[in-house]
């Protein structure tokens, strides 16, 4: 009796080709993806930006940064006339994870002396605190080398790091907006929103086929309705549902931890409608590929997770290896915490907001086309 | 004057195929405004393949189909005629019955307004309007069939398409259908309903079309139905004990009767009475044919049903 049970639920599976991929091919591309992103943030294999302004130019902050540069987990960014603003502005930006202004002030090196004393900024996104401590701690190491080889006979030599005192060379510099020492909050907000914002367009996606299964789409498009009201009017239901969704996540960060949404409310709206479009256009054409209610949820979920493990909404994706950051582009989740962050974090005037949000309307016009495209299949069911 | 048209749904020589299967096979079939028609017919005969291109959502291979004089498919036109009432409760369980009526009606082309008025006029008339601000999933299994047939009805189409229209319903409440479908009647909607209940297209419709394998095999009033399949005759069922041999059966069938149901029972037209009964069953008996019960009966739909088809209908 129990081998007829077996045989029943292998003969299921066996014969259900979606239920195969689920079972079987999507854990392993699951555990591909994880493996990878958790590899690249706990492994050898963790590499951060950071852009570099020399704006001393001698031999010691020449050996300084040689020696930075030998561990393997920093890569440059910018060149040898990169100033101190292009830094914070490529830290802003994200381009960079992290930046290193070797400056000079008027102190002279040695009392009595002519040189200048050399000092570093360590320019910190707030959000990519990790990586700021990681250049710290290679900084330190650096400094020792970079003692060790430039001194002669406990002398110091040209333009030497001075003082035995790290800390007092090195100091850090947030690169921020208004809401500076909040953005960590407010990409958080930004990158759960879109997790949620695409869960509910999925879930809300799902009453296509429900209506289906019920008749009442049959209903529908035998009379004077026809599917494009019906895929229209759930993709600006899903689009207002989202706004609202996205509204209340930042209404807490901004009444819980201060996230400044008053002052950024006309940018938040902007991404936060691209984002809930995107989400809907996505979810419905998701939906509307679909033949059943399971077959949609499990694909909508799926990709949903996917989405949102590429886009940076369970990992930041600066902690990701270089060629997952540049898939990551292909995901929602990506432009709109970038949109998200260039409002919160750069503080960027709206026009910087052109490309995410129309990068995430043009994904929500294609996807809203092609489930009205869909849904005429449906016609003849 | 303009004349106003008797004919409501026209359908000629509809012919639709399914890779090798033909669905359709060649039917034509009209409906007349003021009338009830019926499609009876067993499980793959081609009823929802029928309704489904009346209903535009399946284009034929050829033939024409009309309603009114609009040709199905060529624009929009049909569809503002015709009313659609599939055989599921194509309703959201968690609106009121008003609520219901009202989205139906906006996806039916009627503003706010008119479909607020055309909701409040259906649920009186569907006697649903001490009902109608209860959400549908808690209305009984007769009310939503109730409230299903509002809902096709609502921007007043002049044809109305029911699949199973009383399926799942005990007996009152399909009574109270059977007297909503008459009152549509008179209001001048043609009305085409497939159903699998001889009895309740025997009780309603003015007009049978029976289907098999695609094609319509029989058509007319019921009463020119049972007319046409057994004249003066009376039906007559044989049950056997067990079910017969090769030559048994060739001895059944060269009396005219034709087997149903496995094999064990027979039924047939029987002209005379109880006398030619008897010679009959004295018959069988001789042949060494078991007989457990002889039935004879006023024909009916069901008869005419099993003589057409060789198949029993069965809701």
């Amino acid at each position: 009796m129990s081998a007829a049970i077996f045989r029943i639920m292998l003969l299921r599976l066996v014969r259900d080709r979606g239920a195969l991929v689920m079972s079987f091919l999507l854990p392993a591309i699951f555990f591909l993806i994880f493996a990878t992103i958790s590899a690249a943030t706990t492994g050898q294999d963790m590499v951060f930006k950071v852009a570099v302004a020399d704006e001393v130019g001698n031999e010691t902050a020449k050996r300084l940064q040689r020696a930075l540069w030998d561990e393997p987990a920093l890569t440059p960014l910018g060149t040898a006339s990169t100033s101190g603003d292009e830094v914070r502005d490529l830290v802003r930006r994200g381009t960079a994870d992290v930046g290193l202004i070797v400056k000079s002030n008027t102190e002279p090196a040695v009392p009595g002396g002519e040189q200048r004393r050399t000092f570093l900024v360590l320019v910190s996104d707030p959000t990519r605190g990790v990586a700021a401590r990681l250049l710290s701690a290679q900084v330190h190491k650096a400094y020792l080398s970079a003692r060790r080889d430039g001194s002669v006979n406990g002398k110091p030599s040209e333009g030497y790091l001075r003082t035995a005192d790290l800390d007092g060379l090195l100091t850090r510099e947030d690169v921020a907006g208004r809401s500076a020492g909040l953005n960590h909050i407010a990409y958080h907000a930004g990158a759960v929103a879109v997790l949620f914002l695409l869960f509910s367009a999925i879930h809300g996606a799902l009453t296509l086929l429900e209506e289906k299964e019920a008749g009442i789409l049959e209903r529908i498009i035998s009379g004077p309705g026809s599917t494009l009201v019906l895929v229209n009017g759930k993709f600006l239901y899903l689009v207002a549902q989202g706004f609202v969704q996205v509204g209340v996540i930042f209404l807490v960060a901004w009444l819980v931890h201060g996230v400044d949404l008053p002052g950024h409310w006309i940018g938040w709206a902007i991404i936060t409608v691209s984002a809930a479009a995107a989400a809907a256009g996505m979810a419905l054409a998701i939906t509307a590929a679909c033949s059943t209610v399971g077959q949609a949820q499990s694909i909508g979920n799926v990709a949903v997770l996917i989405f949102s493990a590429l886009g940076g909404s369970m990992v930041p994706r600066f902690l990701m290896p270089p060629w997952l950051q540049d898939i990551g582009w292909m995901t929602p989740n990506t432009w709109a915490i970038e949109g998200y962050a260039a409002i919160f974090w750069r503080d960027e005037p709206v026009a910087a907001l052109l490309l995410p949000a129309g990068v995430l309307l043009g994904a929500a016009a294609a996807g809203l086309l092609l489930s009205q495209w869909l849904a005429t299949r449906l016609r003849g069911v | 004057m303009v004349a106003v048209p008797d004919i409501v749904l026209e359908i000629q020589d509809a012919k639709r195929r399914f890779g090798r299967r033909a669905a359709l096979s060649g039917i034509s079939f009209t409906v007349r405004v003021g009338e009830i028609s019926a499609l009876l017919g067993p499980n793959g005969a081609g009823k929802t393949t029928l309704v489904r291109a009346i209903s535009g959502r399946l284009p034929l291979d050829s033939g024409i189909i009309r309603i009114l004089g609009h040709r199905v498919g060529s624009d929009g036109a049909t569809r503002r005629l015709l009313g659609l009432v599939p055989q599921s409760i194509a309703l959201y369980p968690h609106l009121t019955a008003r609520e219901n009526l009202h989205v139906m009606g906006r996806l039916s082309g009627l503003s706010s307004r008119q479909a607020a008025a055309a909701a409040d006029d259906a649920l009186a008339r569907m006697d649903l309007a001490e009902r109608a601000n209860d959400r549908t999933k808690n209305l009984s299994a007769g009310m939503q069939r109730r409230l299903n047939i509002a809902a096709g009805t609502l921007h007043r189409p002049r044809l109305l398409l029911l699949d199973e229209p009383t399926v799942g319903v005990d007996l009152r409440a399909r009574e109270r259908i059977h007297d909503l479908l008459r009152q549509l009647r008179q209001e001048g909607i043609g009305i085409l309903l497939t159903t699998h209940d001889l009895d309740q297209a025997a009780e309603i419709a003015d007009r049978i079309g029976i289907l098999s394998q695609g094609r319509l095999i029989a058509e007319g009033t019921p009463e020119s139905l049972i007319r046409t399949a057994f004249g003066e005759a009376k039906e007559l069922v044989v049950r056997l004990a067990r079910e017969p041999d090769a030559g048994g059966r060739a001895f059944l069938e060269g009396q005219g009767l034709t087997a149903i149901r496995g094999k064990k029972d027979w039924s047939g037209r029987l002209p005379g009475g109880l006398t030619e009964m008897s010679v009959l069953g004295a018959r069988l008996s001789q042949r060494g044919l078991a007989i457990e019960e002889v039935l004879l009966r006023e024909p009916s739909l069901r008869g005419v049903f099993l003589r057409l088809t060789g198949e029993e209908l069965t809701p």
